[in-house]
């Protein structure tokens, strides 16, 4: 008999046969095999993931078949893991539309895989970091709730904050 | 299979279109992002009052727009069927707002003070959460005073996207802290850093306001001066960082310690109190910083406690100079990602350098100061290493830096260099002037760094965020 597979089934009910090691990326899932087969598995499990689409799950999927042989060191200084790059293959990878963007980001923290997750959300702040709040509002396609005078009061509210 | 769905839909939570997680939910995994102990809830509640009731206010409009859709929504969740139509609505575009607040504070994590200050003014929502980042860690301290070892990052500039910078919110001077000091945001902070030498009445009053306003923050006591160096004795279990001047006496005795991470050792003259003392019971360090100008044996120090093989990720020796070699009797070399060398003695152990950086496998970021030092010897020594943060600081000649020589440094490191700084050559002898000046002359080096952000490309150089070249460089 071949090693059995994790089939994981997205929200629209596509099946996505992957190997144990793969699906394990996923610290939910690793953790749902674990206490559902305490012998290990011996035979394909399934898993249904219900917020998550097949076009994203492909993505993470994907994300986890990359990374299935890395160490992700969590023994590390928070600070000194924040200040890091996001690691070229990843940054390669999360070259997607803002909404594919969002959507991984949504998936990495429901399915609890933080270096996707991390990495995620590091691309995002790289989009907001030295715009200026218009920039910002074209960049997201937001638009200002404030007021003339609610937005003066922040900009003085903002003063210490800016001065050198 | 039911069993299944039922976990996978409990963890939902706040992910979901379909989904309304209730506001105190929403609160509390809000603070818990940014802070582990989210005590004072409610205080904290009442206080953001404002900017959540102006939220709530849009989000009332949103709904009411699409007050319709809501309803069939809610309708079709009760009898927990699956329709197109729920598809449909669950299939709404996700925009940067869609994400639950949580999410848009772990993203807000890599943004500093200035960009916070941006993200309050795009909209409500933002500036609810970009008030929390922004006040979540503050870092005061007085301007005037910062010579302080290790605090040279400190600095509210733009691009500055150091780990410091990043964490702390800085507060410059006692005179921004007075323009803080009784708003309602105080209540959102979570760890203090105050950084003071010479204590006064400002300084006071900004500790004991913080102490007894907000109980339950942290405070680090970043401060040579004998008045908050004995306050942070009394908080040992509470801080996370110990600063320890060699001029006082202290009791170094203390019990077991899990909460300290980073010690700074300080002071040239031969203290009462050994502070090496402390190191064997404190069980959470993994930064140590040595600033002494007279200790001519720093390790024979370390030997004499029996401290050896001590797992650090960053060391900082700031001594007239030490045997490299040696080093890995006391630490254990390859744990060590951060190094920070200033001897204060003429020497420029080359081939020491080289030797210990081959065994510090992991090391990414490195700062070395010595008296004429050769830039692309001191490269050379770490050619294998993936490196970050480059900082070379050179006493004594001036020498020249070129365009070519600062691409040829980077050769291979393009893509992982976050900062780079190198100073060419200050005639003080003082390390403490020249983080004077990196403060003092950062204006007219950021313009310096435009012109030169054009002969390194982004595209080259994709994650460089911080450039700093001291001293005359260039002709750009």
């Amino acid at each position: 008999m071949s090693t059995p597979k994790v089939i994981i089934i997205s929200s629209d009910d596509e099946k996505f046969p992957v190997e144990q090691k793969v699906a394990e990326k996923s610290i939910l899932i690793k953790n749902m095999i674990n206490d559902l087969n305490p012998d290990g598995l011996e035979e394909d499990f399934e898993i249904p993931t219900p917020n998550v689409r097949s076009n994203v799950l492909s993505k993470v999927l994907e994300w986890c078949e990359h990374h299935k042989n890395t160490v992700f060191a969590d023994d590390e200084d928070e600070d000194v893991k924040k200040s890091l790059p996001v690691e070229e293959w990843d940054k390669n990878f999360l070259k997607v539309d803002q909404e594919m963007l969002y959507e991984i980001i949504l998936a990495a923290n429901y399915l609890n895989i933080k270096p996707l997750l991390e990495s995620g959300c590091k691309m995002v702040a790289e989009m907001i970091k030295g715009k200026s709040p218009e920039e910002l509002r074209r960049t997201f396609n937001i638009v200002s709730d404030f007021s003339p005078e609610e937005e003066a009061a922040i900009r003085r509210e903002n003063e210490w904050a800016e001065d050198r | 299979m039911s069993r299944l769905l039922h976990i996978l839909r409990g963890r939902s939570s706040g992910n979901s279109l379909s989904e309304k997680p209730n506001p105190q939910d929403q609160l509390t995994s809000m603070v818990g992002a940014l802070n582990e102990r989210p005590s004072q809830l409610s205080t904290i509640k009442d206080q953001l009052s404002a900017p959540a009731g102006s939220f709530n206010l849009e989000s009332e409009k949103a709904d009411s727009e699409s007050k319709s859709d809501v309803a069939t929504l809610i309708d079709l969740e009760n009898k927990e069927v699956q329709t197109t139509e729920k598809k449909k609505v669950i299939s709404d575009p996700t925009t940067l707002l869609s994400l639950p607040e949580e999410l848009l504070l772990a993203i807000f994590v890599h943004l500093n003070q200035i960009d916070a200050c941006q993200i309050r003014l795009v909209n409500k929502k933002l500036y609810k959460l970009g008030t929390i980042k922004l006040f979540n860690s503050i870092f005061v301290y007085n301007p005037e005073e910062l010579a302080i070892a290790s605090y040279n990052q400190v600095s509210k500039a733009r691009y500055n996207y150091l780990a410091f910078s990043t964490r702390y919110t800085i507060i410059n001077g006692f005179n921004d802290f007075v323009r803080v000091r009784g708003t309602k945001e105080l209540s959102l902070v979570r760890n203090v850093v105050i950084c003071i030498r010479s204590p006064n009445d400002h300084s006071n009053d900004c500790y004991n306001y913080l102490v007894e306003k907000c109980p339950w923050i942290k405070v680090d006591v970043a401060s040579w001066s004998s008045d908050l160096f004995d306050k942070q004795f009394t908080r040992l279990d509470n801080i996370t960082q110990l600063r320890v001047c060699k001029t006082f006496r202290f009791k170094t005795d203390i019990t077991d310690n899990y909460s300290i991470k980073q010690l700074f050792i300080s002071g040239s003259k031969r203290g009462v109190s050994d502070p090496v003392a402390l190191i064997p019971h404190l069980k959470a360090l993994t930064w140590l910083y040595i600033n002494d100008a007279k200790e001519q044996d720093i390790l024979q120090v370390f030997r004499s406690k029996k401290i050896s093989k001590l797992k650090l990720s960053m060391l900082g020796l700031h001594v007239p100079q030490v045997p490299l070699k040696k080093l890995g009797d006391v630490f254990t070399l390859n744990e060590i990602f951060s190094l920070e060398l200033h001897f204060y003695n003429n020497v420029t152990p080359y081939d020491d350098l080289k030797w210990l950086a081959s065994q510090m496998t992991k090391l990414r970021d490195i700062h070395i100061n010595w008296k004429d030092l050769s830039f692309e010897r001191i490269i050379a020594s770490f050619a294998g290493h993936t490196l970050h943060q480059i900082r070379l600081y050179s006493r004594g000649n001036e020498q020249e830096i070129t365009e070519e020589q600062i691409a040829r440094l980077l050769t291979g490191r393009e893509r992982t260099v976050t900062y780079l700084s190198l100073d060419s050559g200050l005639s003080s002898l003082s390390g403490m002037c020249s983080y004077y000046r990196l403060y003092k002359s950062h204006t007219k080096a950021k313009h310096s760094v435009q012109n030169l952000r054009k002969k390194l490309p982004r595209k080259q150089y994709p994650n460089l965020m911080d450039l700093g070249i001291y001293h005359h460089v260039y002709a750009l």
